[in-house]
């Protein structure tokens, strides 16, 4: 569970003039995968680095997993319950060896040496890259490291993962690789998301999107919800997807199909029942 | 990318004896040869120095491409070296001068040595980083750095800083290729004869560089704090494990080539 109240945040401290994020709130229940959606330089960044205590709270409240944020001493659990997996994969790896990158955690937190390679096998084989200890990540495709970088921050079992725009630097099929490995983790090991994103279609799949905007919410909700709103979309600066720009181009030129589509399978059903 | 991995010698998973040594005996048996290298000058020495690179070659089970590796690339490096040795070392003794320059036998040899002593260095270096994992190197430059403590320095952390700057030697060559590779399809002259053109070209891709070594650094720190690193200290390592026999042995096989360079 993560619960944020009105933060405020501004990287050049008190007085700042600009505020990276101005009065930003949001709820992650247990289990929910949360999309967070927004323009460049919106402030999603910042806020989830105030999860797992990567920025101090300034002004505001946030409770993560039941721990105060704003207290010191939580920092390093924060760290381990709180997973977090960045957006370039090259600039995560402290080894050139994938078992030792994915032991990084679990040694900087003691973890008896004994059980470590056990547990870098497990989270390995979680994300579907059994087999590849002894490699070197620089070897990887995209999507391969991405997911040693998660099998990284799984090795020390969190419970809440933060993915901060994960997929961007990857081709179609590296995306893919890791979305369905983040949908695996979700329903299947029913860890708690946020995902951060401003592909518009990777929002779809989530339970509940949250649309941010200079700093703050604009609005949450779900999916089919936030993302048919033309009028939201663009106020939050966001391109719709591509079925729901069809959808409505094919109803300003007259066609009107019974409901908006999300994915393109959807749209694909629609166009066929259109006579 | 494999030409840049090659280059560098990033560690190449085996089963080899070299690969079963303790790093920390590694490490050590590194700087006892490197020592040797520069300690040896005589001809029966740097026989005895191509027959140690020979025998660890063999021992690695690497093919000879890999563990020559960077090395030929810097084939005019050497040339240079070698050039500038013979016709400025010795102004004795001269087989033809000119001006401040002057070609000497002296000259000559001292230009040998100097080019032998780097190439095998760097041979070595690539064996040694070739054949141990890089954290491991990371943990033996640790005990290694122990004594700095003594003084209060942070040894843990600045072996931590050695090896995460080792990797990302590759990831930096790269980029350097493909900046490189940008400036050039605008008209950059890399290639150009006029030496004044070429330095002109170098800048554009040092500022470049060093903005996106910095950010890179800046999103790794970023990450290893996220993942718990709060200074080496912290960490649970093979730190108390003692080295196998083994390992001694071949501390001492170094140690021994070592005193037969002082000898001959
Ligand atoms: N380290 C920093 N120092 C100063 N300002 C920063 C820093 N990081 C971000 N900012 C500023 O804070 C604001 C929010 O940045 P943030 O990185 O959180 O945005 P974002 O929504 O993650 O954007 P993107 O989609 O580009 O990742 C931006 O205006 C940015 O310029
Ligand atoms: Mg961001």
């Amino acid at each position: 569970m993560i619960k944020a109240k009105d933060l405020i945040f501004s990287y050049d401290c008190e007085g700042g003039r600009h505020r990276s994020l101005d009065g930003a709130c949001i709820t992650v229940r247990d289990g929910e995968l949360v999309a967070v959606l927004g323009h460049n330089g919106c402030g999603k960044s910042t806020l989830v680095k105030h999860f797992n205590a990567l920025l101090e709270v300034q002004k505001g409240e946030l409770t993560v997993a039941g721990l105060d944020a704003k207290s010191e001493a939580n920092i390093w659990t924060l760290r381990r319950k709180v997973g977090m997996v960045f957006q370039n994969p090259d600039n995560q790896f402290v080894s050139s060896v994938v078992a030792e990158d994915v032991a990084f955690g679990l040694e900087n937190y003691g973890v008896d040496g004994s059980e470590i390679p056990e547990r870098v096998s497990a989270a390995l084989a979680l994300v579907g890259m059994a087999g590849f200890e002894r490699r070197s990540p620089h070897m990887l495709s995209g999507g391969q490291k991405q997911r040693v970088a998660l099998a990284g921050v799984l090795a020390m079992d969190p419970d809440i993962l933060v993915f901060d725009e994960v997929t961007s630097m990857l081709d179609p099929d590296g995306r893919r690789e890791v979305l369905s490995v983040i949908k695996r983790l979700h329903s299947q090991q029913g860890k708690t998301i946020v995902m951060i994103t401003h592909y518009v279609e990777e929002a779809v799949f989530a339970d509940r999107v949250y649309l941010m905007h200079d700093g703050r919410m604009l609005a949450d909700g779900a999916p089919r919800e936030m993302l048919t709103d033309l009028e939201l979309l663009r106020r939050t600066g966001l391109t719709p997807p591509t079925p729901v720009r069809m959808y409505h181009d094919l109803k300003a030129a007259g066609f009107e199909l019974p409901y908006c589509p999300l994915t393109n399978e959807e749209l694909a059903e629609e166009l066929c029942r259109l006579k | 990318m494999s030409m840049t991995e090659r280059m560098t010698g990033q560690f190449i998973p085996g089963a080899s004896l070299l690969h079963s040594l303790d790093a920390r005996a590694k490490l050590f048996g590194f700087i006892l040869l490197t020592a040797a290298v520069i300690l040896a000058d005589t001809v029966a020495g740097y026989a005895l120095i191509i027959a140690l690179m020979l025998l660890l070659t063999a021992v690695s089970k690497l093919p000879v491409s890999t563990v020559v590796g960077s090395v030929r690339r810097m084939f005019w490096f050497f040339v240079i070296i070698f050039i500038m040795n013979c016709l400025f070392y010795s102004a004795e003794d001269p087989i033809w001068s000119w001006w401040i320059i002057s070609l000497s036998k002296a000259g000559a040899v001292q230009g040998f040595n100097v080019m032998f002593r780097i190439l095998i260095i760097l041979v070595l270096s690539n064996i040694f980083t070739l054949v141990t994992p890089p954290l491991e190197i990371t943990s033996a430059i640790q005990s290694m750095l122990k004594p700095l403590k003594l003084l209060r320095l942070p040894a843990d952390d600045i072996a931590m800083i050695i090896s995460v700057a080792i990797q990302f030697i590759p990831t930096l060559l790269q980029e350097a290729d493909t900046i490189k590779m940008a400036q050039i399809a605008r008209g950059a002259r890399f290639e150009s004869r006029k030496l004044h053109e070429r330095a002109a070209a170098m800048l554009p891709l040092i500022v470049p560089m060093f903005l996106s070594a910095f950010k890179r650094a800046d999103e790794l720190a970023t990450a290893m704090e996220a993942r718990g690193y709060r200074g080496a200290k912290h960490r649970s390592g093979k730190k108390a494990a003692p080295m196998p026999a083994g390992s001694y042995a071949s501390i001492l096989f170094c140690a021994a080539v070592c005193a037969a360079e002082i000898i001959i």
